[in-house]
């Protein structure tokens, strides 16, 4: 009896004091609507692939030159999978919804 | 080495006092109106910038700590496959490159070096970027991507000593578990100069206030750089790669740049000749009470308090404005914590008559660096450090 207890104990100590042997992590995904509007499904779409889609509803308004160079960016620089075509769907989308009317 | 070893004892010291302000219900309540609050694994309601990859802001009662909780400290990621669960039996950092021995370090073995802390802010390059005017994309920080933070583990130089670097080595890059969405999208690696990343003071860090760390922080271990930008604190860490040719990876080649001025900006609106990497923290104060818009009452005591804080030199002097400028007075500076660490100001204030107060607070640094009056400006919304205005209504 009297050595189990101590084995409890250390088992306690342990326990109290090391590292979680192993952590998990799971991201809660939260809703994020885009504005309807002429172009709202190919943004929820494909500018939802690499990160969610507050990435866009976090922005300041901003001009069409700036929106079309952030979508650029994407395709450009993150080999972000969307056409000619596409972008510029995207650009309308987001210079009518999120712009600031320059 | 100054002011930086910490004993053990000073580390429980600054661990107790976090755990007394929340035995006395310091821990602020969270006002639900205006931003979107989250609460993520470990941490406590955060403001939520993005979702996935998780970028969460600290709300700004939390600042009037001087220790920053673990679940209260921001979290920023860049690309969005996160580990999702992290094993010691198995995780390793793997030292490896131009070295004479390769390693691969468990979390024993990482215990196995001298164990060192101090406290050190650790804040985002981009903390108050939508302040700038013009306004830039990114992650639109209030002031809450800034964090204090007693931090322990063992020194990078430890453990660059005993990989034993090859002559002729230049960069060493630190690569953690996060992922890549697509493979087109660069992995998230930073780099640091041999010379840099053999200083006293960079550390690899397995304790956050004495606690292990949360994993949307980095556990089981960050790169630790005090005093410069937390772009470069690596979380879960799990590559150290001596290179014998500069580093040339997108986070550091293309991303995280400034302009190359004195002050990293140029003029507003304007796009920079040369660019060169985001590095130390400039000079800065955040007023915490009272807070922008508040109402005080006429003729009762009420006590300006902030933090300041500056890359690696302590904060010497911080002086406050109740007029919007017009004359400076000094304020108190709370207990000095080491040159990493931000210090907190109290200044107290029995307001007269009525009307609105623009109080302000300046810092300066023991070599004399200090903060700008007008606001700074590059395009990527870093460096934001101008004396801070808040606007109070006294009735
Ligand atoms: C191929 C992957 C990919 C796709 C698809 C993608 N992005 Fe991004 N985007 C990124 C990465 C990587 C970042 C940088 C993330 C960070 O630093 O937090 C980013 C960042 C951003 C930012 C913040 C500013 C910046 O440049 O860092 C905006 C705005 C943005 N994306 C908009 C969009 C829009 C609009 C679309 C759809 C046209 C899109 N993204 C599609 C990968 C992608």
């Amino acid at each position: 009896m009297k050595r189990l207890f101590i084995i409890i104990i250390a088992i306690c100590v342990a326990a109290g004091f090391a590292f979680a042997q192993e952590k998990q992590l799971t991201v809660p995904v939260v809703k994020i609507e885009l504005t309807a509007g002429p172009g709202q499904e190919q943004t929820s779409t494909l500018c939802n692939i690499c990160h969610s889609a507050d990435y866009i509803t976090m922005q300041p308004k901003s001009s069409k030159a700036t929106w079309a160079g952030s979508v650029t960016k994407m395709r450009k620089v993150f080999g972000a999978p969307i056409s000619d075509a596409e972008a510029e769907t995207i650009t309308n989308y987001l210079s009518a919804n999120y712009g600031n009317g320059k | 080495m100054e002011d930086f070893s910490l004993t053990r004892r000073n580390l429980l010291k600054g661990a107790g006092a976090f755990v007394a302000l929340s035995a006395l219900g310091g821990l602020p309540d969270i006002v639900s109106a205006g931003p979107r609050m989250v609460r993520f694994p470990e941490k406590t309601d955060m403001i939520l910038l993005t979702n996935r990859p998780p970028q969460l802001e600290t709300p700004l009662p939390f600042f009037k700590e001087m220790i920053t909780p673990n679940e209260a400290v921001f979290v920023r990621w860049h690309i969005s496959q996160l580990p999702t669960a992290v094993n010691l039996a198995t995780w390793r950092i793997k030292v490896s490159g131009n070295v004479e021995n390769e390693l691969s370090l468990s979390m024993d073995d990482l215990k196995k070096f001298e164990k060192v802390g101090y406290t050190a802010v650790l804040q985002c390059s981009g903390n108050g970027r939508s302040f700038a005017e013009p306004r830039v994309l990114g992650g639109q920080w209030g002031n809450g991507a800034m964090a204090n933070v007693t931090w322990a583990g063992a020194r990078l130089k430890d453990i660059l000593n005993k990989a034993g670097i090859k002559a002729g080595s230049v960069d060493i890059s630190f690569n953690g578990l996060d992922k890549p969405p697509l493979p087109t999208v660069p992995d998230f690696v930073k780099s640091l100069a041999v010379d840099k990343a053999m200083e006293d003071d960079i550390i690899v860090a397995y304790e956050m206030n004495g606690k292990e760390l949360p994993m949307l922080n980095g556990f089981p271990a960050r790169l630790v750089v005090p005093g410069w930008y937390g772009t470069y604190w690596v979380k879960c860490l799990s590559d150290i790669t001596v290179l014998a040719a500069p580093f040339d990876g997108f986070w550091v080649k293309s991303a995280y740049r400034v302009p190359d001025t004195d002050c990293g900006c140029i003029e507003p609106g304007t796009a920079p000749k040369k660019t060169v990497p985001v590095t130390r923290m400039n000079t800065r104060t955040l007023i915490v009470n009272p807070m922008d818009g508040t109402t005080l009452k006429a003729k009762a005591d009420a006590e300006i308090m902030g933090l300041a804080f500056s890359s690696n030199h302590s904060i010497v002097d911080v002086i406050v404005s109740v007029d919007g400028g017009t004359t400076w007075k000094k304020a108190r500076l709370g207990k000095d914590m080491g040159r990493y660490s931000w210090i907190q100001f109290f200044f107290p204030w029995k307001p007269e008559k009525p009307g609105r107060y623009t109080i302000m607070a300046k810092a300066t640094n023991s070599v004399g660096e200090s903060q700008p009056f007008d606001a700074t400006w590059n395009p990527p919304g870093y460096y934001w450090n101008k004396v801070e205005k808040t606007v109070v209504t006294v009735k």
